[in-house]
């Protein structure tokens, strides 16, 4: 069984070591147990390189970096598990991750839901649950998806057995991989699975900015271009939702501005 | 017993000690020889294009090169330290 841990990470250098620490001690026994031999580990910062690409060296984003890690695999692993190198989500959650992707060979994916603390901001939180709920609402999925964007997720790599051509295939180069991870699932009907995982309680800090909420909005449009024909309507319902109306006071500016900045990114095209 | 295993991709960051301490893969392979120098990427100064190799001795190493190592968790620990520190 072969599985590689990608850490989106760039500088930080004490981060490396103290992730391999982290494997020698507690993840790398647990894996060799599962029947996992030589786990592989990649770090994919804004510096990696692929070959084959005459890109630039600097400035790669979190989603082309993972991507361009698999690319650079001569044999393809069985299982890719991802976690943000930054910390934020302890590293030891990789083990939960893979146990309940090994344990049913019908989860084809997992990703970690945060309880507690998000380690975002409320207007943040906000736009992820109507990112996720859009995703929901287009794939006519019924059931509650409660995260699918935190850094921590894993999934079946390659061909899926009896699946006739299905597989997970990411696209994404920028912060949406993960959302682009669950659309897979949806679009395709695979069965995936929420673990949970308690963050630490850090401030709220990251280098994702107002322009990449857009950013990611404008991925799905890419992707599934019937989606602008209902966006603004699923905008509306979504202001109706629990999860709105319990933040509505606290970010109902910024959720405006946000708004009226898709309308306008609809308009463009 | 068994020694276990791990096969790490990394980052030689700027001015890391490995870059001012060694000129070529070939230093780095007698200095850690129970290391695997599985992969290099990285750009060649003579030509400016990307390249990836299983890397020969007299490779030169370039910062923000990519090289992937396999050993025991401590070997790679030695290793990673001196890679990523400054």
């Amino acid at each position: 069984m072969k599985v590689v841990c990608i850490f989106p990470i760039t500088g930080n250098s004490t981060k490396y070591p103290e992730i391999l620490e982290c494997f020698q001690k507690i993840i790398g026994p647990q894996l060799s147990i599962l029947g996992v031999e030589q786990p592989e580990i990649k770090f994919a910062g804004t510096d990696y390189t692929y070959v084959p690409i005459n890109s630039f060296l600097q400035g790669k984003p979190k989603g082309k970096g993972i991507i361009e890690v698999l690319k650079n695999m001569p044999t393809p692993p069985d299982f890719v598990i991802v976690c943000d190198g930054s910390g934020k989500i302890p590293f030891e959650n990789i083990l939960e991750i893979f146990k309940v992707l090994t344990s049913d060979s019908s989860v084809h994916c997992v990703m970690a839901n945060r309880v507690g603390n998000k380690a975002i901001s409320d207007f943040r939180y906000v736009i992820e649950r109507f990112e996720i709920s859009v995703l929901c609402r287009y794939f006519k999925h019924s059931r509650e998806v409660t995260d699918g964007q935190c850094g921590l997720w894993g999934y079946r790599h390659g061909n899926i057995q009896n699946g006739k051509d299905k597989r997970i295939k990411l696209t994404s180069e920028g912060y949406e991989i993960e959302l682009d991870l669950l659309s897979e699932c949806l679009e395709q009907d695979l069965a995936y699975s929420l673990v949970d995982v308690t963050l630490p309680p850090l401030p709220a800090s990251t280098n994702f900015t107002y322009g990449d909420n857009l950013k990611k909005i404008e991925f799905f449009i890419k992707k599934y271009p019937r989606l602008e024909d209902c966006l603004i309507s699923y905008a509306d319902e979504f202001e109706q939702s629990t999860i709105f109306l319990t933040y509505q006071r606290q970010v109902k500016e910024q959720w405006e501005q946000y708004k009226r900045d898709l309308i306008m990114q609809i308009k463009k095209k | 017993m068994i020694q276990e295993t791990i096969k790490v991709e990394l980052p030689l960051l700027n001015q890391s000690r490995i870059l001012t301490t060694y000129k070529f893969i070939g230093e780095l392979k007698k200095a850690y020889p129970t290391i695997q120098f599985v992969k290099y990427i990285y750009r060649d100064p003579t030509d400016g294009a990307l390249k990836g190799v299983n890397p020969p001795n007299e490779i030169p190493l370039v910062e923000n090169a990519y090289i992937t190592i396999a050993g025991t968790y401590e070997e790679v620990i030695k290793f990673t330290r001196e890679a990523t520190s400054q």
